[in-house]
């Protein structure tokens, strides 16, 4: 199976089994574009992202190539959260910081997998929470004036009531 | 030369907060995809999610945003990539590496990109970074941008889903709409005024005109640093978030922070709506309140079981979501033809209405569907009992492009009903009959010469109906995917021998009590439908053991076959069982009253296909005499229609 070198924001090479590196539509793209696919020693700079993340990225696509690809029909389906294969939840039990990296990363390479995993993911994070345990769990300040946040709650009361 | 590819890419990734010019230029430019592959694709999308009229429509810069350096930090990669690739020459000026933004996502880098890109491909894009103190936190530009970023998420969607190949969407200016302000704007209490808002449409239009100059610089204002990590996500990523969110969380985001509140307000979160998990004992005031936040962004809404549903809420909703497409009216059996009335009047885009068990609808609902929503597609009037000819004549003449057509349970419908539908709307391609017991061969068989597209029709319980139905739906329909005919007792073997024939592509087919069938309907069906996945045979008392080896010798046997429910078949035995062992994609067997199956047998074929599932019904002790009386018929979950 032919390899290529990816190389992250400090530098480090990562040797990468050329199918896994191409779950990224971004790395898909300039290999196929640049024509690099068949030269073994060429690096594909990826200086948005850092060893770390990176590390973790490539093991997630590692972990999940022979996944099929998602469809159009996939996007339009009803979502749901619920999903999350438990593999997966071991892999994003790790603090905010790294887990919004994981998203912009998903999002730079075009990963759809792993960008609706960490979005779903964030959106558990929210559900059944009150405003104010989101601020909370996303250290978010509260900038509405009193006034306004009165005026925000009436505006949204009425999803409440049971 | 390949670096700067990926520098390139960089900075766009950075760009998230960067607006509209440099889409604007690619608006304006109006023969701009010529260096950037086919943006076409995209386009429709687009169109699809912007509502054309009415106060809410902020499409023009829904469109914007999308393709902005702010949402489509991955698109707008991938353009990069690909422009870079392809005019790798002029790329390699615009490159301006800055690691430092890997962190700060959402960096205030205004992206100058395509500004003038023609045909002639000339992407002579250049990025200008901001010094990094202030790249990390931009906020608040992000707040007046994100109102009018609706629909930015489809559109984001669309993005990443064709990435390569449609890397900038097209877009369209509508400049009417551009001039109304943004729905989610107007309702979320203070955060940007709309004149604001205004202001700056007002200055792409005119960038998108000069296709030349960033104008959104004047927003990026520098705001302050915090700790706040999640606002490192660039907004069309937190719209994904709030994707996947109901309706009574999008509320409370509303409710976090001046920029979640604009964000969970936006139409693009509020598309579709399924109340049937929120609260089934919904009241108008919720109606209400949901048809204000979304007006024309709303396209699907399930109301499906929320009886306490009434025309007065209906009237509300038709009067604000002029472009709803989507609407599930199942068991709201307040309502009644007051409903269809507003419906029609307001909601012409409506292309599938379910009013399924709506009792009170009566002929005069179908005739207002008819006069007002010509695009009416799919229409469920099943169990709306007072439904007859006179409306399906109605809807029939109307709603021309009429695909889906149920009507399960209405016993008026009759044969000139029927005749109607096919003589006025040939596309029709799901039919579904179920106990609209007087229809005759007479009318099915107009059907099937005039609708050539018909893929799934079940006429269960239409037991007038003989097998020439069969034979000009195998004349004139090889479409046909599924058949449903359980309980149609004059079909024959000869019926189906025709069907076989000429159905290649059948893949469910429920033939319960069809009572005159034998083994060489399944020889038939086991040569001439080699996808067949489903196939019900309950009660059809002459089936053997030999009609069950002709079919797992079929074309269908090894790899298709997933369902075969054979209850209440008193002659099949063990041996159907050995049988199937060749049926490699066997999910799930029925076996209820077989009295000839004997527990080792199944024991054998659950060892060879370690994952079926046996249905059956073992009394206790020895197996009973042969019993003539009823027992309590297992109760068949899996209607296919």
């Amino acid at each position: 199976m032919p390899s290529i070198k990816l190389q992250s924001s400090d530098e480090e090479i990562f040797d990468t089994d050329i199918q896994i590196a191409k779950c990224s539509g971004t790395i898909k793209t300039m290999l196929e574009d640049c024509g690099m696919e068949d030269d073994e020693n060429a690096i594909v700079p990826l200086p948005n992202v850092n060893s770390t993340i990176l590390r973790k990225v490539l093991t997630w696509a590692h972990y999940h190539k022979d996944d099929p690809q998602p469809t159009e029909d996939d996007e339009s389906k009803e979502k749901r959260t619920d999903d999350i294969i438990s593999w997966d939840a071991d892999f994003l039990k790790v603090d905010q910081g790294t887990l919004f990296e994981l998203i912009l990363a998903a999002n730079y390479l075009d990963i759809k997998g792993l960008l609706e995993l960490t979005c779903k993911t964030v959106a558990n994070m929210i559900k059944g929470k009150t405003p104010e345990e989101i601020r909370k769990t996303f250290n978010i300040k509260k900038d509405f004036t009193p006034a306004e946040e009165e005026q925000v709650r009436k505006e949204n009361e009425w999803c409440e009531e049971k | 030369m390949f670096a700067s590819t990926v520098e390139t890419g960089v900075m766009e990734v950075g760009g998230t907060s960067a607006t509209s010019s440099s889409n604007t230029s690619n608006n304006g430019g109006s023969g701009s995809g010529g260096g950037n592959s086919n943006s076409g694709g995209a386009g429709g999308s687009i169109e699809l999610l912007c509502p054309p009229s009415g106060s809410s429509s902020i499409s023009g810069s829904a469109s914007f945003s999308s393709n902005s350096g702010a949402s489509g930090s991955s698109s707008q990669t991938h353009s990069t990539a690909i422009s870079s690739a392809t005019d790798r020459s002029n790329n390699n000026g615009n490159s301006n590496h800055n690691p430092s933004l890997q962190l700060n996502g959402n960096g205030g880098s205004n992206t100058r990109q395509h500004s003038s890109s023609s045909s002639s491909g000339s992407n002579s894009s250049s990025n200008m970074s901001p010094p990094p103190s202030s790249s990390n936190n931009n906020n608040h530009s992000s707040n007046i941008i994100s109102g009018f970023c609706s629909t930015i998420w489809r559109s984001a969607t669309f993005g990443s889903a064709t990435p390569v190949i449609n890397p900038l969407p097209a877009v369209h200016i509508n400049p009417k709409s551009m001039e109304s302000s943004s729905d989610s704007c107007s309702l979320s209490s203070s955060t940007t005024p709309d004149v604001c808002l205004a202001d700056q449409q007002r200055n792409m239009a005119s960038g998108a005109q000069e296709q030349t100059e960033d104008q959104s610089q004047t927003f990026l204002g520098a705001t302050e640093l915090d700790d706040e990590l999640i606002k490192q996500l660039p907004k069309e990523v937190l719209l994904r978030v709030f994707s996947y969110l109901d309706v009574v969380s999008l509320c409370r985001c509303a409710q976090v922070c001046k920029y979640w509140n604009v964000l969970a307000l936006d139409g693009s979160s509020w598309q579709k709506i399924n109340l049937f998990d929120f609260q089934r004992d919904i009241e108008g005031p919720v109606i209400e309140n949901i048809s204000q936040r979304c007006r024309g962004f709303l396209k699907s809404l399930s109301l499906r079981g929320c009886q306490s549903v009434g025309d007065q809420s209906v009237r509300t909703l038709a009067n604000h979501c002029h472009n709803i497409e989507h609407l599930d009216l199942s068991d709201c059996k307040k309502i009644t033809d007051i409903s269809t009335q507003s419906i029609s009047r307001y909601c012409s885009k409506l292309t599938a209405i379910n009013l399924h068990s709506c009792s009170n609808i009566t002929d005069n609902s179908l005739k207002y569907l008819s006069d007002g929503c010509p695009n009416l597609m799919e229409i469920n009037v099943s169990w709306c009992h007072l439904i007859s000819e006179n409306g399906v004549e109605a809807l029939a003449r109307g709603c021309v492009k009429l695909r889906k057509f149920s009507s399960k349970g209405c016993k008026q419908i009759n044969d000139n009903a029927i005749m109607c539908l096919a003589k006025y709307c040939p596309d029709l391609m799901v039919l579904n009959l179920h106990s609209c017991e007087t229809i005759t061969d007479s009318s099915i068989r107009q059907l099937a010469a005039n609708c050539h597209k018909l893929q799934k029709l079940c006429v269960s319980k239409c037991a007038d109906l003989t097998d020439l139905t069969l034979l000009s739906l195998s004349q004139h329909n090889q479409l046909l995917n599924t058949l449903e005919v359980s309980g149609c007792r004059n079909f024959t073997d000869i019926g189906f021998q025709a069907l076989g024939r000429n159905c290649k592509y059948l893949e469910r087919m429920d033939l319960e009590e069809c009572s005159q069938i034998t083994d060489l309907t399944l020889a038939h069906l086991a040569t001439g439908c080699p996808s067949l996945e489903k196939l019900t045979l309950s009660h059809c008392e002459l089936i053997t053991d030999d009609g069950i080896r002709h079919l797992t010798t079929g074309s269908c046997a090894a790899e298709i076959l997933s369902v075969l429910e054979l209850d209440n078949c008193p002659l099949i035995t063990d041996r159907t069982l050995e049988h199937l062992v060749s049926c490699h994609n066997l999910q799930r067997i029925e076996l209820f009253d077989c009295q000839l199956i004997t527990r080792t047998a199944i024991r054998k074929l659950k060892n060879h296909l370690p994952n079926i599932k046996v249905h059956a019904y073992f009394a206790p002790g020895t197996p009973p005499a042969v019993t003539s009386g009823h027992r309590p018929r297992y109760c068949r979950c899996c209607e296919i229609l």
